[in-house]
């Protein structure tokens, strides 16, 4: 090779590595304008999606608890079982192997473990030593994370006031549903910076905002009592074979509620065995026809009106008609000459309904209304019904036989138990609640505000209507002597109530037994309400009366409530009953209105 | 001052070496013949390490100061990384150990519920009294007696005084 073309060779070779060098750093200084320009927010993006690591730090829900601070509802953290499909090689396996220590199905399992996604569910708020046992099969992408489970230590105790938590620790019934805000807090949140074997650079960029734990509700009600009538109610049910029933405790002077229970019932603990019907409040939820315990609101009209005294003597037959239709008293009788007082002590349809025609129905109206029928309590209770107080203007013509004697109309527990909570506190309702208290996370505890409270009857007219009720349990032939507790003075009213049918066709079917009353009667301390659904016998002053009386004596002895002062008992008894009267026969009226009860209530 | 025409004809010598050499002799012979004329910036009595810039001493001076100063940044990152560490085991300590208290105050809760304390008495025998008796006094002013304190009231008065 001439010297010449070795020069031309060693030119051409520099000018091929200029050529290359030229286009590698022309590509290099394009990425590097491409990297630090054009898409440096997506690389800074990418950066830090691998280093930064925000995890929710989930706020403690608050507590529950009774009135004496007793634990009703706490939460504790469980172990979450979760899984990266994408790194499961063998779904089959994987899913026997976990199926058999975490207890789910393990075809169910298999197929989320198939799915092609990064997250799924193994198994939810199990216990720790099942998650160590999980994790301990060495299945890749199986790992466990802490949950707050949610638990009622007392079972099914109060579960109806109290409530239900979801899986992800949302209120979906009763307190937990209404105060959810309160209970569940701001979660909080942890930023950190780690390296690439996930763990926190100690130098790094990190924060901590701290979850703020939720409010902890303080109730109304008292544990003990609770129980009580709980344990009384569900006997109630069985020795009656009832379809169920409520009991209700209540302050009348405060509106507090010691005990809210109702049969059938649930464990909150494990929702999801209930059926709906287990679920539901009745006591709040469920409308009745309140049959004779509504008396006490047509005695409060007719006395406070000045249609009747508590000694003013009625003629009483044993049927009366009303319109087209026939009302008879629950059991055959002569003419009877009974006072207004001994009137309500038997509770007789026929002398009420009576003194309500005297009434007239506009100011029967008015009463009712004014008693609270054909609204919520005010409770504030999630789907708590008003119940239902036509207008008079949709009354029919027999509507003055059912109304003044509890058919036509209809309450809830907690209705007709605020109509007895304000006779017993002098004339004044006082709003019902459940709440006595908030507590915030920094310990601080909030008293709700005193319970709202209104006029109703005059005191006078209470004080008359308690000595009347006295007589229920007291008097002669008193339809309520099974709720009398020795040694103190129980003013209350029986009530058995036709039901209107269910399935849709008009007419009755079933029978509603109650007792609803207060004690001492001198200076009521407690109203307690029992509420049976079609128990056999029929009667509330024979299946409930005793219920009434077991939950009342324990509630009277558990808060250290003593006879109090004695009552004179209203409207003197006649030595004999006059039956020289006639029976009333009535024939039926073409105006005829829907089928109505002909008065079998007691 | 025979080095002076050596140190002019010896051109390849540094310049920061040549200065010193080349000139100090300079003021010596200008004052004898000038008198007062001497190099502007010159101090007498600098010291020929001075004069000749830094050397290993602060060489090693620097390096020793930039080795603990590494040595220190390295140790504090250690330090915070233990510290971190050691945070977070105690982190992770409270937060088992707040587990264990709701742990037990479930087990608390449960166990105080009315229905195992129903279930408890009722197997020792216990049962719940079916009636009561209420003593109900004569009417009239209720005096209470004064008596002679006992002694355990006196040694709680004499507990509660020591508070």
């Amino acid at each position: 090779m001439s010297a010449k073309k070795a020069k031309a060779v060693s030119r051409s070779r520099v000018l091929v590595v200029l050529v290359v060098l030229t286009m590698s750093l022309t590509g290099i200084a394009g990425r590097l304008v491409y990297v630090q320009a054009l898409a440096a927010d997506r690389f800074q993006d990418l950066a830090a999606e691998q280093r930064e690591r925000r995890i929710v730090l989930a706020a403690q829900r608050g507590s529950i608890y009774d009135r004496d601070g007793s634990e009703l509802a706490l939460s504790r953290d469980m172990k979450t079982l979760y899984a990266n499909p994408r790194l499961i090689t063998d779904p089959k396996a994987a899913a026997e192997s976990l199926a058999a220590v975490v207890g789910v199905d393990r075809a169910e399992l298999e197929s989320r473990l198939s799915e092609d996604r990064g997250f799924v569910y193994v198994a939810r708020k199990v216990d720790e030593e099942i998650a160590e046992q999980a994790i301990a099969l060495g299945i890749p992408g199986v790992a466990a994370v802490n949950e707050s489970k949610r638990f009622y230590p007392a079972g099914q105790l109060a579960a109806h006031v109290i409530g239900f938590v979801g899986m992800d620790n949302n209120g979906l019934g009763a307190l937990e549903e209404r105060y959810d805000g309160l209970l569940r807090g701001a979660s909080g949140e942890l930023f950190m910076e780690r390296d690439p074997a996930g763990r926190p650079i100690p130098a790094g960029k990190s924060f901590v905002r701290q979850p703020t734990a939720g409010d902890d509700l303080v109730l109304t009600l008292d544990r003990e009592i609770q129980f009580i009538a709980e344990s009384v109610l569900e006997s109630a049910v069985q020795k009656w074979s009832a379809k169920g029933g409520t009991i209700i405790v209540m302050k009348p002077g405060t509106g507090e509620i010691l005990a809210l229970a109702n049969s059938p019932t649930f464990d909150p603990n494990e929702v999801g065995l209930s059926s709906p019907d287990q679920r539901k409040n009745r006591a709040l939820v469920d409308v009745f026809e309140p049959g004779s315990a509504n008396k006490v609101i047509t005695a409060a009209a007719a006395l406070e009106s000045g249609v009747v005294s508590p000694d003013d003597v009625l003629t009483v037959p044993d049927n009366l008609r009303v319109s087209n239709k026939v009302f008879r008293d629950a059991h055959p009788h002569p003419t009877l000459k009974l006072s207004f007082a001994e009137v309500i002590e038997q509770s007789s349809n026929i002398g009420t309904i009576k003194v309500a025609l005297d009434v007239g129905k506009e100011r029967l109206h008015e009463y009712l209304s004014r008693f609270g029928y054909g609204r919520p309590t005010g409770l504030d209770f999630p789907g708590e019904s008003g119940g239902i107080l036509p207008d008079t203007a949709n009354w029919w013509n027999t509507s003055m036989g059912t109304i003044p004697i509890g058919q036509g109309v209809a309450v809830t527990g907690m209705q007709i138990m605020n109509v007895y909570g304000t006779v017993a506190n002098d004339g004044i309702a006082v709003q019902p609640r459940l709440l006595a208290a908030t507590i915030d996370s920094n310990g601080q505890k909030r008293k709700s505000p005193p319970a709202a409270t209104r006029r109703v009857i005059k005191s006078e007219t209470a004080e008359q209507l308690t000595s009347i009720l006295v007589r229920v349990t007291e008097g002669k032939h008193g339809t309520g002597k099974a709720a009398a507790i020795p040694g103190y003075q129980v003013a209350g009213k029986t009530g058995t109530a036709q039901k209107p049918r269910t399935d849709g066709q008009a007419g009755y079917a079933g029978y509603i037994g109650s007792f609803i009353g207060f004690a001492p009667a001198g200076d009521p301390q407690l109203v307690v309400g029992v509420i049976l659904d079609e128990p056999s016998p029929i009667w509330g002053g024979v299946t409930a009366g005793p219920a009434f009386k077991e939950v009342m004596q324990f509630s009277l002895r558990h808060l250290g409530i003593g006879p109090g002062p004695v009552l004179p008992l209203e409207g003197t008894p006649l030595p004999t009953p006059d039956r020289s009267g006639d029976v009333a026969k009535a024939a039926p009226d073409p105006a005829a209105g829907p089928p109505v009860p002909d008065g079998t209530a007691d | 001052m025979s080095a002076q025409p050596k140190t002019r004809s010896t051109p390849r010598r540094s310049s920061r070496n040549r200065q010193p050499q080349s000139r100090s002799p300079q003021p010596q012979s200008k004052n004898r013949s000038r008198g007062h004329l001497r190099l502007v910036g010159a101090r007498p009595g600098r010291s020929r390490a001075q004069k000749t810039g830094p050397g290993v001493p602060f060489l090693a001076a620097t390096f020793l100061v930039v080795a603990i100063g590494i040595f220190g940044l390295v140790l504090l990152h250690i330090y915070a990384a233990q510290s971190s560490f050691h945070l977070r085991e105690l982190q992770e300590q409270a937060s088992e150990q707040e587990a264990r208290f709701r742990d037990m105050r479930l087990e608390v809760a449960a166990a105080e519920s009315p229905k195992k304390v129903a279930e408890a008495a009722s197997s020792l025998g216990l049962v719940v009294p079916e009636a009561q008796e209420y003593i109900v006094g004569p009417p009239g002013k209720i005096q209470v007696a004064e008596s002679e304190p006992s002694l355990a009231d006196k040694n709680l008065k004499a507990l509660l005084g020591r508070r």
